[in-house]
């Protein structure tokens, strides 16, 4: 008996996991909350996606600046999201960095604790102003190409008249 | 400095603040690094395939929008903004979302019975706030997603807090401070309302400097949202002020006639279409006292501004849901006050300056504060 229960436990176990056979796949931060019925929540306000204690998306709707119904967008909100991670990141290695010069010992819970005096604060300011120079440099780029006047096709032109001259 | 930490605040860990501290140096970034290259884009590119389009000057900020348009660098630099936008909201409101209960059951905690609160559930909620959630933040000032919820309070303290960078004071309270110090103060030093009423006053940021102003007086408090209110009430409790919010609509409330000496609003005006703007008015003329003033904080409209600077700061009427800030700047708003009921020698638009830096696409500039001011005779 015990060994057709186990059995049936690893079959359960290598079995694909779907999302929906998941509780919640949302992290625990974004669905704690005593929600308030569906009911109770006006019909004229922004209205959270299931497992969400509050929305994600303000009423209104959302520009499309490339044709291409918002993709673009989604990309470059992503690249923005994901900057922001690795910034996080490198925060938390710089407290880290802190907490390991001080003591020695890395205890989670002082990483969470921490707070950066108001000289820290200015030069971690100066610090994500420079990491953002460096992911957004590409508007730099676009910036120095319309001021030299460089069209769509000029380097095309240049493979071109190369090609003519063989 | 660090936002001054009173008892409603949320609680944040080191990761909410990182990602808030990118959140500022990306908008940061952008203003004064990437901004200014729209209007190389526009010298170089736009302006002069429109002249080859259309034989003549993009005639105004509508036009040089429509040449600015199909710029790769305007669509990118556009949709990076929005982006920082949504990522503000994002960084901020992942605190609140954890901590929603507490918070209300903080604030609930936190009456002491100095000011009031009242909401009111039948409020109807006018279309400019039923169909748009101002500044893209989620939810609007109004969303309630729990009991006694004040989530949203919490997100516009803390989110102002860091979209401004700090500039708006430890309290958030530069531009009531600003109405008091730069304005009230010199021209009115003698000046002693019995009742004062802050309009779209959201958490009372800005209403609190008046109840330190005129300790005598008996200040009041009203918006939309209820969220806002009672997080603003629970934050006016902690901080020691009396302060009376209610949950009404600006255009019509239910206070007597002549009941205040003064009226004030902060940057409300360019968040009302004109029509609710004229009520506004009208109702702030009905509910003043004869020598009452009223003043509302905001900033200046598009008469004397070039053109390219107009469509700079016009962005935000599109693609930043700030949708009559561009209609708002286009009304005379001294005409609309006479219309309203003020005498139009009583009538006046007033800067005074703050300490607020402005995203127009020009290096960083000090702010000023354009003053809608009236006396009722």
């Amino acid at each position: 008996m015990s060994k057709v229960t186990h059995r049936l436990r690893l079959a359960q176990r290598d079995s694909p996991v779907h999302l929906s056979d998941c509780p919640n796949p949302l992290p625990p931060m974004l669905r704690r909350g005593n929600l308030m019925a569906m009911g109770d929540v006006r019909d004229d306000q922004a209205r959270p996606a299931e497992g969400r204690v509050l929305p994600t998306k303000a009423l209104g709707t959302r520009p499309s600046y490339f044709d291409d119904d918002g993709a673009t967008d989604a990309l470059v909100q992503m690249v923005t999201a994901l900057t922001a991670e690795v910034w996080s990141l490198r925060e938390r290695l710089t407290t880290l960095e802190h907490l390991l010069g001080q003591a020695g010992v890395v205890d989670p819970r002082a990483v969470d604790g921490y707070r950066p005096d108001d000289e820290e604060q200015a030069a971690r300011r100066a610090a994500a102003g420079e990491f953002t120079s460096r992911v957004f440099r590409v508007f730099d780029e676009l910036r120095e190409a319309a001021a030299a006047g460089e069209g769509p096709n000029d380097y095309t032109a240049l493979v071109d008249r190369a090609y003519e001259e063989l | 400095m660090s936002q001054y930490v009173h008892p409603m605040l949320p609680d944040e860990e080191h990761d909410d603040l990182a990602r808030e501290r990118f959140v500022q140096a990306l908008k940061g970034h952008i203003a004064t690094r990437v901004s200014p290259g729209v209007r190389d884009v526009f010298e170089h590119r736009a302006r002069p395939r429109w002249i080859d389009d259309h034989g003549s000057e993009p005639a105004d900020r509508h036009q040089i929008r429509q040449a600015l348009q199909p710029e790769t660098y305007y669509r990118l630099w556009s949709s990076v903004r929005r982006s920082s936008q949504h990522l503000l909201w994002a960084s901020v409101g992942e605190s609140i979302a954890r901590q929603v209960d507490e918070l209300a059951a903080r604030a609930q905690a936190m009456d002491q019975g100095l000011g009031s609160l009242r909401v009111d559930p039948d409020l109807e909620i006018p279309w400019y706030n039923a169909q748009v959630d101002i500044h893209v933040m989620p939810g609007g000032y109004r969303g309630e997603y729990v009991e006694g919820d004040v989530a949203a309070g919490a997100l516009y303290d803390r989110g102002v807090y860091v979209y401004a960078t700090g500039q708006m004071g430890a309290l958030n309270d530069d531009y009531g401070q600003s109405v008091v110090n730069n304005f009230l103060a010199p021209r009115f030093p003698d000046f002693a309302p019995r009742r004062v009423l802050d309009v779209g006053c959201t958490v009372g940021h800005c209403t609190l400097p008046y109840v330190d102003a005129f300790p005598d007086a008996e200040v009041h408090g009203i918006d939309l949202g209820a969220p806002v209110l009672r997080y603003g009430h629970a934050r006016a409790e902690a901080l020691g002020r009396a302060v009376h919010f209610s949950q009404q609509n600006a255009e019509a409330t239910d206070f007597p006639d002549g009941h205040f000496d003064l009226i004030v609003s902060h940057i409300v005006v360019h968040e009302m279409p004109p029509a609710a703007l004229r009520n506004m008015l009208a109702e702030c003329h009905r509910l003043l006292a004869p020598g009452g003033l009223m003043v509302h904080a905001d900033f200046p409209g598009y008469a004397g501004v070039d053109p390219l600077t107009q469509a700079m700061i016009d962005w935000d009427t599109h693609n930043n849901n700030e949708p009559f800030w561009g209609p708002m700047r286009d009304m005379d708003l001294s005409a609309a006050s006479v219309a309203a009921g003020f005498d139009a020698d009583h009538v006046d638009e007033v800067v005074v300056p703050t300490g607020r830096i402005l995203q127009t696409g020009r290096h960083a500039q000090t702010g000023n504060l354009w003053l809608l001011t009236a006396q009722r005779t």
